[in-house]
Formats: structure tokens, C-alpha cells, sequence
């Protein structure tokens, strides 16, 4: 009998693994290590085991009656390396069948470089980075493979889905205009279903994929102008996005992270619709953000006029935006460019996703209807604690 | 009848060394000069050693309440859910009073118990809705009472919370154990706050996530129609994070409390583009959840001195589970499509 230990259960990856090989009847152990997140996992009702995975006598004994073992922990630098290190000692002695790792496209860099499209491409990390982690992680993988440890390494790239803390962070970032579409948001955004990986996570229990990384994306590659538009009701009142150009967002990354003070950042800053509102609070400040405001509106719409078809908002918005506050991060991944392909991984393990990108992303913007009260009948009232 | 103390001084012990006692109801007593802390105790007498030497405590460690009995004076019961109610009886049964952490107990039968237990003995039996010691809820209450809105027509409660560290046997994540999920764990203390206010509903809906374990997110629907017409909304979630509090649709605009000690309460005026702030013209007493326990507290051993009901008595501890209770007997499933066929009929 096969039992199938999950590290790493209460996260996004391993809750929704754990859900799926429950439901197909597989003995499932998750384990976790704080529990904080465990609420979705705990729903379940099946028994959730503790984990100091650096403590390897530990280790060996939570894993001592299991064939196979998925890692999908998320931690600091020492979980992720001398936990990891435990966790394949442990796995080598006690003959497990094979190993399942869930590491990352972003061990080939950020930006990846243009030949990942496949596996073989050479990963370039940064030192320090997400990525450089991840790729030290593969290499110890790696390792225990060539020591006769049957391995699989599996690399997702943004992880889609209800409860993505990807999108959930797309979400913040856009609702506190620090998301801006770069080249008008052309560029591909590299995708997986959470339940398309968790499939390929199955599949790799089973087959020999060999000890190198495979990728594990959707069926199609969308861009981000697809990827904003498809979840454009939840973000509705944050529309149009701010958008700038290919060189302006390297021209921000390659900026020094810390703003300087200065006297127009302090003036976009007061003129940020998020400081008005709290102005508005007090009836001086209110009366004179009122003023400036109805300037403002006379001004922008000549410049509208001229500028083509952009909405007068938009144009505000622009103008009023702080490029530099912009999240690094997502205008790092818009400038990633490569649509990574899972040729290998269909010919290896015969992964198929069984969700479509559409599909994908409704199910997330459903999910976030439901869970922020966006269809209740009661929307209007929750709305004030926005506020 | 309570015990006459040596010195002035309430003797206090606590049952259970976990995350509730050590994060909220020890620093309580120690913050409190009216009350010493005597005894601590837990089947666990190491965890309860190490409780003792990390507050540097000079109170005893015990592993039975019938240990301590002749040197304590009232008891906290501060361990898991499932355990409240026969710790509670015990202490009745002992003479002691007790202020049961929520909820009172995870079945109505024995939360009934505990009541019928604490009318027998005549010795005080309180329940830790301690949000109803926060300055907003009173003043709200206030303002509810006297009608200052008018009358309230619908409301809306969230509670969002993610990254909520359990406590420290886990038991939270067993149904069993703790009774349900987030909405007795999280929800209870407005359902408290709301039946104080409002009174038991005439009519709920539930529906919540739970697949066998303790529920994450739940919504339930409640409604008013006898003695008033109104219609309320609760919505919990331990998986996402959501601006939290109470909106109140009343005949005088819109009131928002948001969920804190902290936060004041903010009118909207009906047909005004205007925001007011509303303060006590009093001092503040509870200026966080820490004092709220203190408070809590200091209500507790006033009531045991003076022979008077505790704010939150079991009596309303059990009206809070029984509402509970009704709503998860109308609980209707919803989960999340996962296969492409579920996904399809979802949408």
C-alpha cells in the first residue's frame, strides 16, 4: 500500500494537492509546520501531522511508513537548505519510491533568459534571490537522484487558481495603483492551474520523469493585457491600470529601491486619491482638496482632448501615479518574456491540464466574488468597511 | 456563596497554560491589583512549570482543580473547547466561581448543564465574550437602547482573518474538539454581541466550507420579524483577509464599527455627504483587547464579591451556543468546483 506524505500541506500548493489525492482515495499524510495557514487544509477532516523539518530525527520518524514524499515547504533559508537535506536523508534510508520537489521557474533568473522556453536552458539566478534558493535546492535534488533516490523536479511558474496568493498579490497591488501594464501589457505571463500542477504532481508519483527539472504550465500562454482583462471584475473599479513602457519599467528596476524625498513626490503623495480621502475627513482641508480637485478636472481634459482616446482618469491617474512606487516585482515578471512550453513534461509524464487558462481565471474571480461579498445582496453596506 | 479571601486580595487560579491564558488571561491578572494569581494548572505540570517560570509566577502548579480548591478563590478555565463545561461544573461542584472562556461549552446540553449547575450552587459562572467590555460595543449598545438611529433595518458583519496562529495543542483543527470551526471559534463573540443587542432571530440560513473538519469561511443569513423587522448578514472567513467589523443600515444613515478595540464609531448621516466620528464623553476604559480582558476580568471577581450577575453570564453564554448551534442545523455545503465538470456547472 502506497502512503504519500505532503510537507508543506497547509500552503496553496500542498491544501490543494492534499484535496485532490484525498478525494482519489490515495492514503494521504500532510504535515505542516506553524499551522497558521492550516484553516483550508483543516476543513478537510483528515489528521494534520507537525513538522520541524530541522530536526532530522523527527523527519525520519514522521516519514518512517511512507512510499512517497512531495515537498512543497515554503520557509526561511535554513528550512529551505538543511531542511530539505533532512528530508532527502531520511527518504534515502528509508527507501522511499521516489520524491516529488516543487521548485520554480524563477532558478532560471529573473529574467529568465530567452532560451527557457525548455528545461535545458542554463538557470542564471541572482545570488540571494527566490530563484538562487530554488535553483541550490534543485542541484541537492539532484544529488540524492545520482546517490539512487528516484526524483522528480517540477518547475510552475505563477500558480493560478482560487486562492492564488499570486493574484491575491496581482490584487492588493493593483487596488493601491502599484501595478502598472508594461508595452500595454503584450508581454506573456507564464500560468499554471493549481489543480493543472497538482496533476502533474500525481503523475510524477507514478513515473519516472528522470532527475531533471520539467516544467508545468496551462495549455495556453496568456498575456498580461489577457490575464487583467479575465479577472476585469473583480479589479472593475481600479480600471484603467496605469501603464508604461518597456524601457521606463527598466529604467525602475534599475533604479536604486529606496525613493528619494522629494518636493513633486511629496505633492503626488498629498494628491493620491487614498490622502484626499483622509483630508476629506477634516471640512478646511476638505474645502481645499475640493478646490484643487475641480482645477484639476478643468485642466485634464484639453490634455485628454489632445491625447487621444485615453479616459480622463486615466490621464489623472497617469499623471498623478509615482512611477517609482510601482511593484518591482510584477514589472520584473512583464518583462520575463518567454512562454515556457511542458513539451517535456506531456512526453515524460504524460501531464494533459485539465483546466483551461479561461476556466482558471474565473474560477479565481468566482472564488473572489464569494469570499469579498462582491454578490451578496448586502454589497452596499459591506462596501463601507473599505473605508 | 463566595469564599471570604485572606486579604483583600481575589485568589485566582488558572486552568490551562496554553495560547489563550498565556497571551490574554494571565497578563490580565497580573495587570490587575485586585487579584493574585494562585494556581496554575494543567494535566500538562511541565507546561505549566514553564508557564509559572516564564512569568516568574510565584503561584503553585497544580494538575487538578480538587488540588488547589481550599487556596483559590475563583478559577479561569482557559483550556480547549471541548473541555469547558465539565471544568466548569467541577469548579461549581467545588464551591469555586468560574469565567469560562468561549464558548461556554461545544454542545447546548452541556452548556445547559453548566447553567442549571451554577443556578443550583448559587456561585457566579461567566462566559469570555470579552469584546462586550470594548468601549465601542458599549457605547453602540448605549446608542442602540436609547434609539439615537432609529431603527436599525439591516447589517452586515465580516470578520476576514488569515495567518491565525492556533493554539498550542492544535485542537482548533479538530471539529470534535473545538465544537466547529470559524464560526464558533471566531464568530461567537459577535453573535454574543448581536443577541445582546438584537435578541434571538426568527429566521437563519447558514452555509460554510467544511468538508468533514472545522469550517473556514461560513455566511449566515439571520432575520428579525416579530418584534422588529430587520435583517442581518454575518460572514467569517480564516482564509482571507477582509476589512472587518459591523454596517448598520438604520433610519439615521449608515454607522460602521470597524473590529477593534480601537476603532471609533462612524456615522453617515442619511442624505449628507458628511462622516462623523462618535466618541463617549467619558474616559476611555478599554483602550485595546488587552484591557478588555482586564476588564473581563475585574467584572468577574466585582460579581463574585458582590453577589451580582457578571456581564456576560452562562445564561447568555448559552443563548450565544444555542444560535450557533441552529445555524450550523441549517448548514448548507458550499465548496469550491475543482474539476473542470464541478467548474462548469459552477458557472
Amino acid at each position: 500500500m502506497n502512503r504519500i506524505a505532503v510537507l508543506g500541506a497547509s500552503g496553496f500548493v500542498g491544501t490543494t494537492l492534499v484535496e485532490r489525492l484525498s478525494n482519489k482515495a490515495y492514503d494521504v499524510r500532510p504535515f505542516m509546520n506553524s499551522g497558521r495557514d492550516a484553516w483550508r487544509l483543516a476543513r478537510l477532516g483528515i489528521q494534520i501531522g507537525r513538522l520541524n523539518v530541522l530536526d532530522y530525527s523527527e523527519v525520519e520518524r514522521a516519514l518512517g511508513d511512507c512510499t512517497h514524499v512531495v515537498n512543497c515547504i515554503m520557509g526561511d533559508d535554513r528550512v529551505m537548505i538543511d531542511g530539505l537535506k533532512n528530508i532527502l536523508r531520511a527518504c534515502g534510508r528509508l527507501r522511499v519510491k521516489r520524491f516529488v520537489h516543487l521548485s520554480s521557474i524563477t532558478a532560471y533568473g529573473e529574467p529568465p533568459p530567452p532560451d527557457s522556453i525548455h528545461e535545458d536552458a542554463i538557470p542564471r539566478p541572482a545570488r540571494g534571490t527566490y530563484g538562487w534558493i530554488k535553483l541550490s535546492q534543485d542541484r541537492i535534488v539532484q544529488r540524492s537522484a545520482a546517490r539512487g533516490l528516484p526524483c522528480s523536479i517540477l518547475c510552475p511558474p505563477i500558480v493560478s487558481g482560487p486562492h492564488s496568493p499570486q493574484l491575491l498579490c496581482l490584487l492588493d497591488a493593483i487596488r493601491l495603483r502599484k501595478f502598472a501594464l508594461v508595452d500595454s501589457g503584450y508581454a506573456p505571463c507564464s500560468l499554471v492551474d493549481v489543480e493543472n500542477l497538482a496533476q502533474a504532481i500525481e503523475l510524477s508519483l507514478h513515473t519516472d520523469s528522470g532527475p531533471g527539472r520539467l516544467f508545468v504550465v496551462d495549455d495556453y500562454c496568456a498575456s498580461w493585457r489577457e490575464v487583467i482583462d479575465s479577472i476585469a471584475s473583480v479589479i472593475g473599479p481600479w480600471l484603467p491600470l496605469p501603464e508604461i513602457s518597456r524601457a521606463e519599467a527598466q529604467r525602475i528596476l534599475a533604479s536604486p529601491e529606496r525613493p528619494r524625498g522629494s518636493l513633486l513626490g511629496t505633492l503626488r503623495f498629498l494628491a493620491s486619491r487614498d490622502t484626499r480621502t483622509v483630508l476629506r475627513r477634516d471640512p478646511i482641508l476638505a474645502s481645499v482638496e475640493s478646490f484643487a480637485s475641480r482645477m484639476i478636472r478643468r485642466i485634464k481634459p484639453h490634455d485628454a482632448g489632445r491625447g487621444g482616446r485615453k479616459p480622463v482618469r486615466s490621464n489623472i491617474h497617469s499623471a498623478l501615479a509615482d512611477s517609482n512606487s510601482f511593484d518591482r516585482l510584477f514589472l520584473a515578471r512583464q518583462l520575463r518574456g518567454v512562454r515556457h512550453s511542458s513539451q517535456r513534461a506531456q512526453d515524460r509524464i504524460s501531464y494533459r491540464p485539465e483546466v483551461t487558462f479561461e476556466r482558471s481565471m474565473s474560477r479565481f474571480s468566482a472564488w473572489h466574488a464569494e469570499v469579498s461579498g462582491q454578490n451578496d445582496p448586502n454589497a452596499d453596506l459591506i462596501a463601507h468597511l473599505e473605508t | 456563596m463566595t469564599r471570604i479571601t485572606t486579604n483583600g486580595v481575589f485568589r485566582l487560579a488558572v486552568v490551562g497554560s496554553g495560547q489563550i491564558a498565556t497571551q490574554a488571561h494571565i497578563p490580565a491578572v497580573l495587570e490587575s491589583p485586585h487579584v493574585e494569581l494562585a494556581a496554575v494548572i494543567d494535566t500538562s505540570r511541565s507546561r505549566a512549570e514553564r508557564v509559572i517560570s516564564d512569568f516568574q509566577l510565584r503561584a503553585k502548579v497544580a494538575s487538578s482543580i480538587s488540588e488547589v480548591r481550599d487556596s483559590v478563590d475563583g478559577v479561569i478555565v482557559a483550556t480547549p473547547n471541548h473541555t469547558h463545561s465539565a471544568l466548569a461544573i467541577e469548579c461549581l461542584t467545588l464551591g469555586l466561581p468560574v469565567l469560562i472562556e468561549k464558548p461556554i461549552a461545544s454542545t447546548v446540553a452541556d452548556a445547559a448543564t453548566v447553567v442549571a449547575m451554577a443556578a443550583r450552587s448559587k456561585l457566579v459562572a461567566s462566559v469570555g465574550y470579552c469584546t462586550r467590555f470594548w468601549d465601542n460595543v458599549c457605547l453602540l449598545g448605549e446608542l442602540l437602547d436609547s434609539n439615537y438611529f432609529g431603527a436599525v433595518h439591516r447589517f452586515v458583519y465580516q470578520l476576514g482573518i488569515s495567518d491565525w496562529a492556533p493554539p498550542v495543542s492544535g485542537y482548533s483543527f479538530s471539529r470534535a474538539a473545538a465544537g466547529g470551526g470559524v464560526l464558533i471559534v471566531n464568530g461567537s463573540h459577535f453573535i454574543d454581541r448581536m443577541l445582546h443587542w438584537f435578541g434571538f432571530p426568527d429566521e437563519v440560513e447558514y452555509s460554510d466550507d467544511s468538508l468533514g473538519g472545522p469550517e473556514a469561511t461560513a455566511v449566515g443569513s439571520l432575520q428579525w420579524s416579530r418584534e422588529r423587522a430587520l435583517q442581518g448578514t454575518i460572514r467569517l472567513s480564516k482564509v482571507r483577509r477582509l476589512p472587518s467589523g459591523l454596517v448598520l443600515e438604520t433610519d439615521a444613515g449608515i454607522v460602521t464599527m470597524h473590529e477593534s478595540a480601537e476603532a471609533p464609531l462612524l456615522w453617515r448621516p442619511q442624505d449628507r455627504a458628511i462622516e462623523l466620528i462618535i466618541n463617549p464623553r467619558r474616559p476611555r476604559l478599554c483602550p485595546d483587547d488587552r484591557a478588555a480582558f482586564r476588564l473581563q476580568l475585574e467584572d468577574f471577581v466585582s460579581a463574585c464579591r458582590n453577589s451580582q450577575p457578571p456581564r456576560v453570564s452562562a445564561e447568555e453564554g448559552l443563548e450565544s451556543l444555542r444560535m450557533i448551534d441552529m445555524l450550523y442545523a441549517r448548514r448548507r455545503s458550499v465548496h469550491e468546483p475543482r474539476t473542470p465538470a464541478e467548474t462548469a456547472r459552477v458557472l
